[in-house]
């Protein structure tokens, strides 16, 4: 036997049937299990009723004269009405056609007559817990909603094509697009380069994304991959770094001013130190002329820290404009090459430099050279005396790749990746010695990056230590062609 | 086919187990409207209103069926649908069937609710 026990008082069964007697008789029994029940003779009626009373459930009958329970559930299914609104149809018992036609007009159940009394409690309460949990899972999701809405970074979610799925308010508020014209859309046509984000990564990248009226501005962007139930699709966030750049660009713009206002008078000292070194002013004795190159050692490496500042910061904006022309490499490499010789020659040091001539590529010249001297400084630097420093240069489909061999200490295969680090400097003596800013390979690493190239270090006592620069073919314009 | 039962006494006692008292209530609302359906029957067969006593003998089919009065619903049944199908021939004989039935109803629900 069912037990009526007690529930939720508070829930309102709406019963819609024409027969008198049957009203009547639902209504007692829904009584008894607790619900408070409003009725209605006849369709029109009952929708009325709905509308004003918000009843939590709905038994509906199918044959009542004039609007049929078929035209009243349609009515009901309309979409300002609560689609979670459970209705009960009361059909002939065995009446397969009018069962299939209570579910396509959006039925949640059917009770048949005659109506067993003892199960349509049962029913109500099935039906209600449905309602409950789709209830539940709306205001989660809405919560969730809201969440993502609230968020001060745009989230947005696609599929594996980059077709967007879904975007928060912040979102919409970036690209200056509404969610309505974003849907549907590939990301790719608002966010630059995202194509070559992994997913693995789990730290953000910065790239370039595009609002409505074409405006590009920066922005930091993550990506991971989500999968559910044997769907996969990507979340990404994105965050905007106008601000940021405005306020770094302002600090990079006092450092310049401060580094060169430094530059000044460490010309002015260099220039004074060296005139007391010539002995033009008379001779110098043994004990101030060690003292004399102290300074000018001091004044070099005080030089080329303000150098290497200045570099840095002119790096670090995410916005600065690149002068791609097209090169020859050979004559970037003789270039910079000649510059050193002297300083190489001092060391006993040679450099062989397997000339390519015809290498042709499209870079910024500037960047690049910045690059290749402070490799080529490097490995002068920590080269043993006596030794080479071999420059080679190879070309291949997917670009060029340029690598510098010099002999002397071991970079350990633990620091490779640390070795690029800003102000990191392997602790041993030659580095001690040589002195630094530590922010030599650092300035390599972010500038071949931001030639959409990539640097390598390998470190041996057999082969010696190698640092190889490759630059992509791939992005390579060609002006001829173009 | 043997003739069917007027009042089905389980279909009232599991009522009764659910409904305890309140089942006389329905009874009697059932009864009381007895004499409107007998009056309503016999206008809509005088002025050959098919569509109304369709819909009056599929409401009485119904409620009547619920209570476990399952002679009337059947004679109901019937009338229904041989109005559906257009044999309005036999449908003289069933309402006065059908009315001999409410009122012999009339007098049962009385004894029913006695033993109730």
């Amino acid at each position: 036997m069912i037990e009526y026990s007690k529930i939720d008082s508070d829930i309102v069964v709406q019963i819609i049937d024409d027969d008198k007697i049957i009203r009547s008789m639902l209504t007692k029994v829904l009584n008894k299990s607790g619900y408070q029940v409003i009725v209605s003779d006849n369709g029109p009626n009952g929708i009325k009723q709905y509308k004003q009373e918000k009843p939590d459930i709905i038994l509906l009958d199918v044959l009542m004269p004039g609007m049929t329970g078929y035209e009243v559930c349609m009515e009901l299914r309309k979409p300002s009405i609560d689609p979670a609104l459970p209705i009960l149809m009361l059909t002939g018992l065995d009446d397969m056609d009018s069962i299939n036609e209570a579910f396509r007009v959006g039925a949640t159940d059917f009770v048949t007559k005659p109506i067993n009394l003892a199960l349509l409690g049962q029913r109500v309460k099935y039906a209600l817990k449905g309602k409950k949990m789709y209830d539940e899972v709306q205001q989660k999701t809405n919560e969730l909603a809201a969440i993502l809405d609230s968020a001060s970074d745009g989230i947005l979610s696609v599929d594996d094509n980059y077709s967007i799925l879904d975007i928060n308010r912040a979102g919409e508020i970036l690209f200056q697009s509404p969610k309505e014209s974003m849907l549907g859309k590939n990301l790719l046509e608002y966010i630059m380069g995202l194509e070559k984000l992994n997913c693995d990564d789990l730290h953000s990248v910065q790239l370039a994304g595009k609002r409505a009226n074409g405006d590009i501005f920066p922005i930091e962007v993550s990506v991971s991959l989500i999968t559910q139930s044997n769907k996969t699709f990507k979340s990404i966030f994105v965050h905007d770094l106008t601000e940021r750049v405005k306020i770094e660009r302002m600090k990079g713009e006092f450092i310049q001013t401060v580094s060169h206002e430094l530059r000044t008078p460490i010309t002015a000292i260099k220039g004074a130190v060296g005139i007391l070194n010539s002995g033009v002013l008379g001779e110098v004795s043994p004990d101030a002329e060690e003292l004399v190159r102290i300074s000018e050692r001091a004044c070099t490496r005080l030089e080329s820290l303000v150098d290497d500042i200045l570099d840095v910061t002119t790096l670090e904006d995410p916005l600065e404009e690149l002068n791609y022309t097209e090169i020859v490499l050979s004559d970037v490499v003789n270039k910079i090459t000649s510059s050193y010789l002297r300083v190489a020659e001092d060391r006993q040091i040679k450099i062989e430099y397997n000339d390519e001539p015809d290498v042709k590529i499209h870079t910024d010249e500037n960047r690049l050279s910045g690059v290749f001297r402070h490799l080529l400084s490097n490995a002068i630097k920590f080269s043993n005396r006596n030794s080479v420093v071999e420059i080679r240069v190879q070309q291949c489909d997917s670009g060029v790749k340029i690598t510098l061999i010099n002999q002397g200490a071991v970079i350990p295969e633990g620091s490779y990746k640390k070795v690029f680090e800003k102000f990191y400097q392997e602790d041993n003596s030659s580095t001690r010695n040589e002195g630094g800013t530590g922010l030599g390979l650092y300035i390599v690493k972010t500038a071949i990056e931001k030639l959409q190239g990539h640097v390598d270090v390998n470190s041996t006592l057999e082969n010696g230590t190698a640092f190889s620069l490759f630059l992509p073919r791939i992005n390579w314009v060609n002006p001829d062609v173009s | 086919m043997s003739e069917t039962i007027s009042i089905c006494i389980d279909t009232v006692n599991s009522m009764k187990e659910i409904l305890g008292d309140e089942l006389e209530e329905i009874f009697v609302e059932f009864k009381e409207e007895i004499p409107l359906y007998i009056d309503r029957l016999t206008a809509y067969l005088e002025q050959r209103k098919t569509q109304e006593l369709m819909e009056l003998s599929h409401s009485v089919k119904s409620s009547s069926g619920n209570l476990g009065f399952l002679k009337l619903s059947e004679i109901c049944r019937k009338i229904e649908e041989n109005l559906r199908e257009d044999h309005s021939l036999n449908v003289e004989s069933e309402v006065s069937n059908c009315i001999a039935e409410l009122k012999y109803l009339t007098e049962q629900i009385n004894v029913v609710c006695k033993q109730l």
